[in-house]
């Protein structure tokens, strides 16, 4: 395979110039070479071997491998077959996939393509979170391109392959970004997550076998199939094959998008590619996958950022956002901001989250105002537990994870809260950096 | 085909139908076109009030609760109108590390209304917003979708102040 021998970003590799957006740029890259040869000398099983081998885990949050979820579409069903593309990016610390969209919609277009290929879809849909419209805008009309260049519509490419590609717009619920609720929001209907199985690999968008991946996986799927998927894998670490979009945000000296390899150590994400803690402070705590994500102490920052390593330490690699907050930040309030999204968001269909949410809030609005007595915190950690693993979807979870790891971590700060009726930490330097 | 006899429609007018049978053949569904049809009617009206949404149920022959759960639902249908410029900041956690809740509360003041309510003038709603996907400019604001930040407070007196010189030079 013509493997290029030093690679420094893929994905990104397109983002350093402007021109490379439009379908000009893209083809003067080498864009849509990848398509044709999935489309004309692979044969869709070939596709999704190749995927396998590359070892792609999806790029959404729960990083289950891209290459093994194609192949639970049955090939044989007589039902139309679905490609849908998470492009919801709802997840508190996430933004890489607004500048796959802006950047380089051509990759994300070609990438459909090939996956689509690979399942037999004839139909995909890109459902594309409201408040992304500069996005929306900017994906219809590289969809515009390809359909006059014959990369979409019937007869891809001179085969007789056919694919139509929709962008479909949500209006604002993060619960969209749940694949099944994202299938009934597509659906027309509230975003209400579905109970699995069945999974939509079998029982999908409009109750037929659809596939549903994340900008970010299906953006490296044209690599994998220009340069293979041996390559791809050899990238990355063991099972977490390829580059990663990392989200660095807070209070680090450059935050943004950095493309690495990924299993690279947290701490240089944050220290040598975001310029480090801002303003000479030191680090306290990150939150490495999203606001969903199990928080790190300062001194466990030093672990590979991938699926497995991350899930070893106790946290997750999830969306990538990672979320640094240096030694002024009050925790307390910082698990406030985090507790109102997830009492916000829940859908409301199950008990342990929709009640369940909304406690730990108030929980921690009361520790936070003075109202708090001393139970407080072990009766929140019995309320998070029990939303675990008890709820249709991973919501719950996600409302549970962060108040277990702040008051497991940092339980000193709001022990103090409660018994003093003020923050420690402003008692200390005087103000937090993140205020009311 | 639908081929119903149509009552006259105040909100769907021929336009907004035209939007909407544009993006039929897209769906094997038609409760699938709720979504695009409820944006379709926003962006000619500004907001979705309950009879635009009775006109839409009726339009597509589905029952009307069918449009108005979808509405009641999701952040970005508006059921009441807002401000000619709807500002929406992001509270979340990247941005309140960096001081967005403060500068929501200044916002606020200097416009001198309440969340989600319209000023006299007609041209400003301000709505805290779960995160908007743009951590990296936080603190960050989207004015009509448009991403703005980092932000601070003499950056969100500039704002007013040229939103409010713009909507004079374009109401006479
Ligand atoms: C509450 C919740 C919100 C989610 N939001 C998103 C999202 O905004 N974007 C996304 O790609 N995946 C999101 N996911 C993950 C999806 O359910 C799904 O796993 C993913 O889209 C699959 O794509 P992947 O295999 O390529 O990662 C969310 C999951 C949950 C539980
Ligand atoms: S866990 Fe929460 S968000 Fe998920 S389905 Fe249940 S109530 Fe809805
Ligand atoms: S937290 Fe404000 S945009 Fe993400």
């Amino acid at each position: 395979m013509n493997s290029p021998s030093e690679v420094r970003a893929l994905i990104a590799s397109y983002w350093e110039d402007p021109a490379a957006a439009s379908l000009a740029g893209y083809l003067a890259r080498g864009g849509y070479e990848a398509a044709r040869k999935a489309l004309t000398e692979m044969k869709p099983e070939d596709v999704i071997e190749e995927v396998k081998r590359a070892n792609l885990r999806g790029r959404g949050g729960a990083g289950f491998p891209a290459g093994l979820k194609w192949s639970f579409v049955p090939r044989t069903s007589p039902k139309p077959k679905y490609l849908v593309v998470n492009a919801d990016e709802s997840e508190p610390g996430t933004f890489k996939d607004k500048y796959v969209m802006l950047r380089s919609p051509h990759l994300l277009i070609e990438g459909s393509i090939i996956t689509a290929y690979a399942i037999d879809a004839h139909v995909a849909y890109i459902y594309i979170r409201g408040e992304y419209d500069v996005c929306r805008v900017r994906l219809e009309e590289a969809l515009r391109e390809a359909y006059e260049a014959g990369f979409l519509g019937k007869g891809i490419l001179g085969t007789g392959y056919d694919l139509d590609i929709y962008v479909h717009k949500g209006a604002g619920a993060y619960i969209a970004g749940e694949e099944t609720g994202l299938l009934e929001s597509l659906e027309g209907k509230r975003a209400y997550p579905r109970i699995k199985p069945p999974f939509p690999a079998t029982v999908g968008l409009f109750r037929c076998p659809t596939v549903i991946n994340n900008v970010e996986t299906i953006a490296y799927v044209p690599f994998i199939i220009r340069h293979g998927g041996a390559w791809f894998a050899s990238l990355g670490t063991e099972r977490n094959g390829g580059f990663k979009l990392y989200c660095v945000s807070g209070h680090v000296q450059r935050p943004g998008v950095y493309e690495l390899p990924m299993g690279t150590p947290l701490r240089t994400i944050i220290e040598t590619y975001a310029g480090g803690v801002w303003r000479g402070r030191r680090l306290k705590a990150v939150i490495p996958g999203g606001s969903s994500a199990p928080v790190l102490r300062a001194d466990e920052v030093d672990v590979p950022a991938d699926f497995d390593a991350l899930a070893k330490a106790g946290s997750m690699l999830g969306s990538a956002g990672i979320i640094v907050m240096d030694e002024m930040t009050c925790m307390v309030r910082a698990l406030e901001v985090i507790a109102d999204f997830y009492a916000d968001e829940s859908c409301g269909q199950c008990t342990p989250c929709r009640e369940g949410a909304p406690w730990l809030l108030e929980m921690v609005q009361d520790i936070l105002h003075g109202r708090a007595d001393p139970s407080y915190p072990d009766l929140m950690l019995q309320i998070a537990q029990n939303i675990l693993g008890r709820t249709i979807c991973a919501l719950g979870d996600a409302a549970a994870l962060p108040v277990l790891s702040f008051v497991r971590k940092f339980r000193p700060e709001f022990d103090y809260h409660i018994e003093h009726k003020r923050c420690d930490v402003e008692e200390r330097y005087g103000e937090v950096s993140n205020p009311d | 085909m639908s081929s119903h006899v149509e009552p006259a429609y105040r909100y769907l007018t021929p336009e907004v139908c035209a939007r909407i049978e544009a993006l039929r053949s897209r769906y094997p569904d038609r409760r699938a076109l709720l979504m695009p049809a409820l944006w379709a009617i926003q962006e000619a009206h500004g907001w979705v009030p309950l009879e635009a949404q009775t006109e839409l149920a009726a339009y597509l022959g589905v029952p009307p609760v069918w449009v108005h759960e979808v509405v009641s639902f999701y952040n970005m249908y508006h059921e009441r109108p807002v401000g000619r410029y709807l500002i929406y900041v992001c509270g979340n956690i990247a941005c309140s590390l960096r001081g967005a809740r403060r500068l929501l509360r200044y916002l606020l003041d200097r416009l001198g209304v309440a969340e989600r309510a319209v000023t006299p003038d007609g041209l400003f709603t301000v709505e805290r917003v779960q995160c908007i996907g743009a951590c990296e400019r936080a603190p960050v604001i989207q004015v009509n979708g448009e991403f703005i930040g980092p932000v601070d407070e003499a950056q969100l007196d500039d704002l007013i102040a040229t939103l409010r010189a713009k909507a004079r030079e374009v109401t006479p």
